[in-house]
């Protein structure tokens, strides 16, 4: 647990350093409220309820693809370089301590966006959220961030056994694209898309945890989907460890 | 100057050569690519079932946007897109080798850059540009096609003049990954709809600061019939100039910064 901790802290101060990563990382943040905010603004214009769900939820999606922002082209360099062998020796394992260094520095990138994103919420004049859906939406946000996490440190194992992953990061993305509400939230989804989505990891990353902020998800239908968000993201971490453990054996270092 | 050109060609079509050695891999990556825009592509067709029209402007409208958001991406990213790692050049300093060679050093550097890695969004976008235009039922003539064809390669110019301010801003920052994938990423994404429906300070900036405005949303006002909705017609016949005029400002710029650029070691 200790170690865990340092290597989150490490993830944190690394992000720190670079400077110039942060003030551009805030005009990301900004356009990228804006291109949303502009896109719902103008489908939803009629129905001024429906618009501030959606503005809400826009503003919790955004947050959590600050949080998601996950670095694994470094490690595919890892891999084809082959400084993946030092990992071998190393007394905490390679997923744990990159997933940990990660939501380290995810972390610190998100408390770096608040600002804007309370801004936002602001300049948007929505009500001020409720605490109890804040919490929810926080603990959705720590599965959603284990979900992309794991999800994508494991694919870029894939590289292990083929020393090429480009092509199965870009198929993730694309179903995050269509299924995970990034865009297009589940309830405007075609019925059998949506359908689809509910039981796919990817409503995991952002049309959970932003649907419960919104107050989209209630009741009954909140609690199946976060236990099934929580059930993903324990699935992936579950694949993840075996996928580290079979690729060791399996690896061969080029030059070696 | 011609003899940069010149140059510039034979390295590239060099690269390009070099690219097809690998002939599987360049197969994959650009069916990669075609499947990674027709996700997006699909996502547009769902929010336009639910909700008709973005901002007035229906699917097979849409469409056409970002096909040509995605052709003139391609030939930016053929032309430009290897300024994006120019912060490896300034940083181990083999920039310095550009500039000892007896032609232009920016068009050394974009000499290593394979002219045929846009093809995957050119197999997209040509297949959505012909279904947008289907659908849309608009009659296609010759002034059209020419048109498409200039405006690609201004809409190119307009994006890769933004590819080398990130390089630029590479002499002082010894950045360019996170220039491209904060700054200029999400701001190609602000294209993929009309402007018309952001507030009326970012649709000024999109036209007079950062012209991408020219790269889609004005051309298609011709492709689509709808010049005299504009309140400037002339606007959607600028492209191919905007172009020039952005690459000639991002060049003087680019031309200023090198002269700060200090190399590595002694």
């Amino acid at each position: 647990m200790r170690a865990l901790y340092a290597f989150v802290a490490q993830g944190m101060r690394q992000q720190m350093a670079y400077k110039v990563e942060g003030f551009i990382g805030i005009g990301s943040t900004i356009i990228w409220l804006t291109l949303f905010v502009g896109i719902w603004s103008a489908l939803l214009s009629g129905d001024p309820a429906a618009l501030q769900a959606q503005l809400i939820y826009v503003i919790g999606m955004r947050t959590l693809s600050e949080l998601n922002l996950v670095p694994t082209w470094e490690l595919g360099e890892k891999f084809r370089q082959g400084d993946v062998a030092l990992e071998l020796i190393k007394p905490v394992s390679l997923p744990v301590r990159t997933m940990a260094g990660y939501f380290g520095a995810a972390l610190f990138r998100t408390i770096r966006a608040l600002p804007v994103f309370v801004l936002g919420w602001i300049l948007l004049r929505l009500p001020a959220p409720a605490w109890d859906r804040t919490l929810l939406f926080a603990l959705s946000a720590i599965f959603s961030h284990l979900i992309t996490s794991s999800g994508l440190i494991a694919l870029s194992m894939i590289a292990l056994w083929t020393v090429q992953f480009d092509e199965a990061d870009n198929l993730w993305s694309t179903l995050v694209i269509l299924f995970s509400g990034q865009l297009v939230p589940l309830h405007y989804l075609p019925d059998w898309a949506a359908n689809v989505a509910r039981v796919l990891p990817f409503s995991g990353i952002y049309y959970t945890p932003s649907a419960i902020l919104s107050g989209t998800l209630q009741g009954g239908a909140l609690v199946q989907a976060l236990a099934l968000q929580a059930g993903w993201a324990f699935i992936l971490c579950a694949v993840l460890g075996l996928m580290w453990r079979a690729g060791g054996r399996k690896l061969t270092i080029q030059g070696g | 100057m011609m003899h940069s050109f010149s140059c510039y060609v034979r390295m590239a079509s060099a690269m390009a050569r070099s690219q097809m050695q690998y002939r599987v891999n360049f197969l994959t990556q650009i069916l990669s690519m075609v499947i990674t825009y027709s996700g997006q592509f699909i996502a547009l067709f769902w929010l336009t079932q639910r909700f008709n029209t973005v901002g007035g402007w229906r699917f097979e409208e849409i469409i056409l946007l970002y096909a040509l958001a995605i052709l003139a991406w391609g030939v930016c990213v053929s032309a430009f897109f290897g300024l994006q790692a120019f912060e490896d050049i300034v940083r181990k300093g083999t920039f310095d080798r550009a500039l000892l060679r007896p032609m232009n050093p920016l068009l050394h550097v974009l000499g290593s850059n394979s002219p045929i890695s846009g093809v995957g969004q050119f197999v997209f976008s040509i297949g959505a540009f012909i279904i947008a235009i289907i659908q849309a039922g608009v009659p296609m003539t010759w002034v059209k096609l020419v048109y498409l064809v200039l405006t690609a390669l201004g809409g190119g110019l307009i994006l890769g003049s933004a590819m080398i301010g990130v390089a630029t801003l590479t002499f002082w920052t010894v950045r360019s990954y996170v220039f491209y994938w904060s700054l200029v990423y999400p701001a190609r994404q602000l294209i993929n709809y009309p402007i018309s429906i952001y507030h009326w300070g970012l649709r000024l900036v999109l036209t007079f600061v950062f012209p991408f405005a020219f790269v889609n949303y004005f051309p298609a006002h011709v492709l689509l019939d709808r010049v005299a909705e504009l309140n400037y017609p002339v606007l959607a016949w600028l492209t191919p100039l905007v172009g020039v005029a952005a690459v000639a400002v991002a060049y003087r710029a680019w031309t200023w910064g090198a002269r700060y650029y200090t190399g590595t070691g002694s």
